[in-house]
């Protein structure tokens, strides 16, 4: 701004004024356009872009919209709960590559907003009434008899922190972007013509034939000579070896273990039985009770009340039944009828002064009367059900572990403090804290990078004892947490490198190796040669007869085999594969099968398929081809928004944490 | 020209006025009516758009249940009444679909033609021409297909239009470019497992010996 102005002034001493540019050339563009620019900034921006200005981690922009790094993260962890959810207790942290998932988030992050844009763009209004009755029929906003509930709908908002202009903005857009999928997905259609070629491409049978030429029979022939053996050895000697493989000492540090050596004595788990009565408790006190209610309201002052409740109970000493006299006196509408009574009850359910008379009854003993908010009443207690409490013996064990858990919790973090610092400070022994510790140093087996059985299955302890700082420092390993209650810390107790192998141990490997290979190159050449003759004109049978083989005609076979069919796979998917005979002239080829024989199949005919017969499974086809169609085309429709869009994408996958 | 004083800097400023004074007042006031006039005509479409919306609503409804045909009477009322509307667009393709299942192919061309006219949305007429080339070539009017999708912008539907092309070069007999075609789509690499196999055994319906050869 000072530049400017200091600019500004000295422009004037010496030559032209702004004023002066803008009178000589007034009446022309100049003016029209300042006037023009100055509309264009205020109707297209408003005041609101020059008002927000905290900076913030932007992740990605679309359009020049921000996706912020907080919205990011939130979804990201939206995710990881749905997945938690969804895996249950199978899920574990770290099984999922965390840069393929953030990934993934970002780009939904990214697609949600260019579909948002192409929702405002497109002018895809929702009218208020459809936002009103989609609100209406949700079950979460209706009470109990399914009517929608506007004290429930605020409540509901307000538990959520949401205005609710925000959410029913929200719905609109959700309402918008269905009525968009929708209107795009659902009008996918395939044509009957379409159909029909599918299905008959789909059912398609190809008549066929084949011989093979089993590899025993070559095997059984092949010598291999000790120079070959050799030969192949040595080009290949590397690829034959033993892996790497470590073991290690280790201390383990696991809640468990701590709380089942803590000693917890008879008269200590009697006390806190007894402290904690509450807890061995089955069922819980009720009683049954009947009241006569008179209500204190704006028809009836507390005086007038009190009298009547006091005549009432003066009738009542009397002799009178309490039955009838609630049935006659009682206001309480919902229980007058039944003289008065109000079923089982049980803490918790009535008002607090109500409910403190009513518990301190004896069974058949009628109350003084008890002012509760709704006005005066008489309580009788018919029948007293008590909570039944379980037997100490029944439940010794149970609070054994709950005591020694409780108690062990107590060091355990403290111990876990102490198993890091000194393993750490102390790095080329695990002495000091074992014995600190009371812990006892475990010896592993030798395992490779792929681990071995119990403990060290575990990916994490394998990935520490191979790790740098154990295998080539020789300190002691970081902490490697196997549960929130089960830590390990472990140092290198033997190192035995990858070796190569003997000749004399990989022999038989290489002879095997070498008798296969032979083998299929003989039968591959076999089958060339038949195949040439056949081609030649020579008929099938007569060559397969040549090498001892008999011709199979398979006749016709579908893409997918039927219920006892068994032909090798490769050769189904091989005669698939093969072009159209031509003037009724079978087509050839040569194939190796999945077992590794060698085959030569020939193609006789091909038949368009039978469209199926039954109309459910063929609609239900149509249905599932029309919806693949109704994807294909929205992802595409995504794709070239994604297309037309600047996209850019801000986030560093790299660093961790 | 240099001015010497404040007055007569001044002076220079209510010259000015009087020369331009008219301009600026009538330029603030077409920009204000501009303003107001964008309003109103925003305002305008919103309520369109959401009057549609409403019997947009019924068409899809319809469109899903037994008593499809009854989409036809709200579905026409959006394209008549609201024709700029995206909604318009997607009554169409909706109606579209309805009468291809009627078989009724001539009607169906024509509410995809009308998307195709009438949507200012480029990807809403990038489906429908898809679509109509399909239907065209469903009642053999396989040179009127692909020349409809000529018309094609490709970004994102590209794999789409070489499948659809493909598809239809099949059907008028012209095997080799066909093949051609389907390949190109198969370089799709995102390509989900199901469809590459259906676009393979399009392929393999259709090798040329000579071909298989080279």
């Amino acid at each position: 701004m000072h530049a400017l102005f200091f600019q500004a002034n000295k422009e004037h001493s010496h030559k032209t004024t702004m004023l002066q540019l803008i009178r000589d050339r007034a009446q022309g563009i100049i003016v029209w356009t300042i006037v023009g620019l100055i509309i264009i900034t205020f109707a297209l921006f408003g005041l609101s872009s020059y008002l927000s200005g905290a900076s913030k981690a932007i992740v990605a922009t679309v359009n020049g919209v921000e996706i912020t790094e907080t919205d990011f993260l939130r979804e990201y962890q939206n995710m990881q709960q749905r997945l938690q959810q969804m895996l249950g207790k199978n899920y574990r942290p770290g099984m999922f590559d965390e840069k393929a998932m953030k990934q993934r988030v970002l780009e939904g992050l990214i697609q949600r907003e260019l579909l948002n844009q192409e929702l405002e763009e497109g002018g895809f209004y929702v009218a208020p009434q459809q936002i009103a009755s989609t609100i209406q029929s949700m079950p979460v906003f209706q009470d109990d008899s399914g009517e929608f509930s506007t004290g429930r709908y605020r409540q509901i908002l307000t538990s959520q922190r949401m205005r609710p202009e925000t959410f029913e903005y929200q719905l609109a857009r959700d309402i918008a972007d269905e009525h968009l999928q929708n209107g795009l997905k659902r009008s996918a259609f395939v044509t009957e013509q379409e159909f029909a070629y599918i299905q008959q491409l789909q059912n398609q049978q190809r008549k066929i034939g084949y011989f093979t030429l089993p590899l025993k029979y070559y095997l059984k022939n092949i010598e291999i000579s000790e120079e070959e053996i050799q030969a192949y050895y040595e080009q290949h000697g590397n690829e034959f070896k033993t892996p790497e493989k470590v073991s290690v000492d280790y201390v383990e540090l696991k809640l468990e273990d701590m709380a089942k050596q803590i000693e917890i004595s008879d008269k200590e788990i009697e006390e806190f039985y007894q402290r904690h009565k509450d807890n061995y408790k089955i069922g819980e006190d009720r009683r049954r009770v009947r009241h006569i209610l008179i209500t204190v309201d704006n028809d009836m002052d507390d005086a007038t009340a009190r009298a009547k409740i006091e005549d009432i109970a003066a009738r009542l000493a009397a002799g009178e039944d309490f039955a009838s006299l609630a049935k006659a006196e009682s206001m309480d509408p919902g229980s007058a009828a039944q003289g008065g009574d109000l079923g089982m009850i049980s803490r918790g359910m009535m008002d607090k002064t109500f409910e403190e008379a009513a518990f301190s009854l004896k069974k058949g003993e009628i109350s003084k009367p008890v002012r509760s908010r709704f006005g005066y009443h008489l309580i009788r207690v018919d029948a007293i059900e008590k909570a039944k409490l379980r037997p100490l013996a029944e439940v010794k064990e149970q609070i054994r572990k709950e005591m020694q858990q409780e108690q062990a919790e107590k060091h355990f973090y403290e111990d876990i403090e102490k198993l890091n610092n000194l393993s750490y400070e102390i790095p080329d022994s695990l002495t000091p804290v074992a014995e600190e510790l009371g812990l006892e140093i475990k010896q592993s087996p030798l395992f490779a990078r792929t681990g071995t059985s119990g403990l060290f299955s575990n990916q994490n302890l394998v990935a520490a004892a191979f790790s740098d700082e154990v295998l080539k420092q020789n300190r002691n390993s970081e902490l490697v947490e196997l549960s929130e209650t089960d830590v390990v810390v472990m140092r290198l107790r033997k190192h035995q490198p990858a070796s190569q192998l003997d000749l004399k141990d990989v022999r038989e490997l290489i002879v095997t190796q070498l008798k296969d290979e032979k083998a299929r190159k003989q039968a591959n050449e076999d089958a060339a040669a038949a195949i040439k003759q056949m081609q030649a004109g020579k008929a099938p049978a007569e060559v397969a007869r040549a090498y001892k083989r008999k011709w199979q005609l398979v006749g016709f076979i579908g893409r997918k085999p039927e219920k006892d069919e068994k032909l090798d796979n490769v050769l189904r998917k091989t005669v698939f594969e093969m072009p159209r005979p031509q003037e009724g002239k079978p087509v050839f080829t040569t194939l190796t099968l999945a077992n590794g024989d060698a085959a030569v199949a020939a193609l006789y005919e091909v038949k368009p398929g039978e469209p199926g017969s039954d109309p459910a499974s063929l609609k239900a086809e149509k249905k599932q081809l029309e919806s693949r169609y109704g994807e294909l085309e929205y992802s595409a429709f995504m794709k070239y928004l994604a297309s037309k869009a600047t996209i850019t994408r801000n986030l560093d996958l790299t660093t961790e944490e | 020209m240099e001015y010497q004083s404040e007055e007569e800097q001044i002076q220079a400023i209510k010259d000015w006025w009087k020369e331009n004074g008219r301009a600026v007042i009538a330029g603030l006031l077409i920009g204000v009516g501009a303003i107001g006039g964008y309003r109103y005509w925003s305002s305008y479409q919103k309520t369109q758009a959401e009057q549609a919306s409403l019997v947009y609503a019924r068409v899809i409804a319809a469109a899903a249940s037994e008593n499809s045909e009854e989409a036809f009477g709200p579905g026409q009322q959006i394209i008549d009444q609201y024709p700029g509307t995206s909604y318009a667009a997607l009554a169409a393709l909706t109606l579209a679909r309805l009468a291809v299942e009627k078989q009724d192919y001539a009607s169906a061309a024509a509410q995809l033609q009308w998307v195709i006219d009438n949507s200012d949305n480029d990807g809403f007429r990038q489906i429908a021409r898809l679509r109509l080339a399909r239907v065209l070539a469903t009642q053999d009017k396989t040179d009127e297909a692909i020349a409809i999708l000529k018309q094609s912008e490709t970004g994102g539907f590209k794999t789409l239009v070489n499948e659809t092309r493909g598809d239809i070069l099949v059907k008028s007999g012209k095997l080799a470019e066909a093949v051609g075609e389907y390949r190109k789509a198969l370089m799709d690499l995102n390509m989900n497992p199901q469809r590459r196999k259906l676009l393979e055994m399009k392929i393999n319906d259709i090798v040329m010996p000579e071909e298989k050869k080279s």
